[in-house]
């Protein structure tokens, strides 16, 4: 074994390795248990003089923890948390998809809320013009965005049509004319009597 | 208060061991090793913080590798730990494999708020009490202290039971080491002593020993390959 990869593995303990280093010692370790025992066994030495009483069998579990470990994710193709976790760049597609989905929401929740808003400011309003008129006249309604039909010029209409009711209708639509003339005053009235 | 008791410990150790060149060290760098760990940014009792938070995001990233090395940092702290709680060695090992993969799984879930080791310790102490209940054994009565984690001294009631055959083991573990670090040369010695026991970076012992930072790299490499070599064969039926 190269001394110089054992000087790494004495600092890789001490974490005084460069970043650079650490990254390749590390791929190594993956694959030379030679050199994970020596990195078991200098970490034995410090437990040691730090504590004589280090109990040299702990050396074992290193072995066992990374067999059970690596023949989980063979198993099941996870250990908890491990399958989720994604590498650098997928987790990175994934957040950015995530932000994009919910970005998407977001714009179609507001184009609705403006379309909705937009509709309810433009759409005519359709009031009860006529309640008691016949249902046999059509009354010509005009998409002139005012909501509402003058009743002076639905009174004209009226009453230069009123040869084509029947006897029933025109009392009806007298007494509309009638009760129309008390409701909005007097200048309709003038109205009335100047189309008469 | 506590960092002088902890002087003085750390002195004892040293006389204890016969490493009286490097006691006269560390009084001479003691107060040099104050300054700087004043000037750096907090770490933990191994001056790892940082460091393992380095490790944690590489693993959080994915790397599983740098898991291992995380389990070859602290097993023989948490093994250590467990057999307070589960005094059969090998139900030991068991638990604290245990504790391991729990925390690898939790591991997307660490904020790094505390140290590694600390969020670590938790879990093994957990993992251990879990253990005893699910064995349908009476839990112990005493608690561990959760936020002494850096293995300084507990209750003593909590030390495991060792064998006869363990402690014999371990003697002769230790003989052979104190003799390896006798025979080292002084620069060695002081390096890994300021290294292990201190747990001074570096740039600190660096500072201390007034040589580059290389070549205290190189000083512990060749220290721990040293001992290494001495105590290899009393190790190699443990791997």
């Amino acid at each position: 074994m190269g001394q110089k990869i054992e000087e790494q593995l004495s600092a890789l303990l001490d974490a005084e390795l460069a970043l650079e280093e650490e990254e390749l010692l590390l791929r190594r370790l993956a694959r030379e248990p030679e050199y994970r025992a020596v990195l078991g066994r200098y970490s034995l030495i410090g437990e040691l003089l730090r504590d004589a009483r280090a109990d040299p069998a702990a050396l074992q579990i290193g072995e066992r923890i990374r067999t059970e470990i690596t023949a989980e994710i063979a198993h099941t193709g996870s250990v908890g948390w491990h399958a989720g976790r994604a590498s650098g760049w997928s987790k990175r597609w994934r957040g950015m998809g995530r932000g994009l989905f919910g970005a998407g929401i977001a714009a179609a929740v507001a184009a609705i809320a403006v379309t909705a808003v937009f509709n309810l400011n433009s759409a005519p309003r359709f009031e009860p013009v006529l309640a008691s008129v016949e249902p046999s006249y059509t009354v010509p309604i005009a998409d002139t965005g005012r909501g509402f039909i003058m009743p002076s010029r639905l009174t004209g209409y009226l009453v230069s049509h009123q040869e084509f009711s029947s006897a029933l209708s025109r009392r009806a639509m007298d007494a509309y004319i009638v009760r129309q003339s008390t409701v909005v005053g007097d200048w309709n009235l003038r109205t009335i009597a100047e189309d008469e | 208060m506590t960092a002088r008791v902890n002087r003085h410990r750390r002195c004892d150790a040293l006389n204890k061991m016969g490493l009286r060149a490097e006691l006269s060290t560390f009084s001479r760098v003691y107060a040099e090793d104050r300054r700087l760990l004043r000037e750096q940014p907090r770490q933990d009792c191994m001056g790892n913080k940082t460091d393992d938070q380095r490790l944690v995001d590489r693993v959080q990233r994915g790397d599983k590798q740098a898991f291992d090395v995380l389990v070859t940092k602290y097993q023989h702290k948490i093994v250590k730990l467990i057999m307070r709680y589960v005094h059969d060695p090998s139900e030991a090992l068991d638990v604290s494999q245990e504790a391991f993969i729990k925390a690898y799984r939790a591991l997307p879930n660490f904020r790094g708020d505390s140290a590694f080791y600390t969020w670590l310790y938790r879990i093994a102490v957990n993992t251990a009490k879990n253990h005893i209940v699910s064995m349908n054994r009476k839990p112990l009565e005493y608690d561990l202290d959760t936020q002494n984690s850096d293995g300084h001294e507990l209750n003593p009631r909590l030390r495991n039971e060792d064998t006869p055959e363990r402690i014999a083991q371990r003697d002769e573990l230790r003989q052979v080491l104190a003799d390896a670090i006798d025979a080292l040369p002084e620069e060695l010695r002081t390096a890994i002593v300021l290294r292990e026991i201190e747990g001074l970076s570096y740039e600190a012992i660096a500072h201390a020993m007034e040589c580059p930072v290389g070549t205290v790299r190189s000083r512990i490499f060749r220290a721990r390959d040293a001992i290494d070599k001495s105590i290899r064969s009393l190790t190699d039926g443990s791997t």
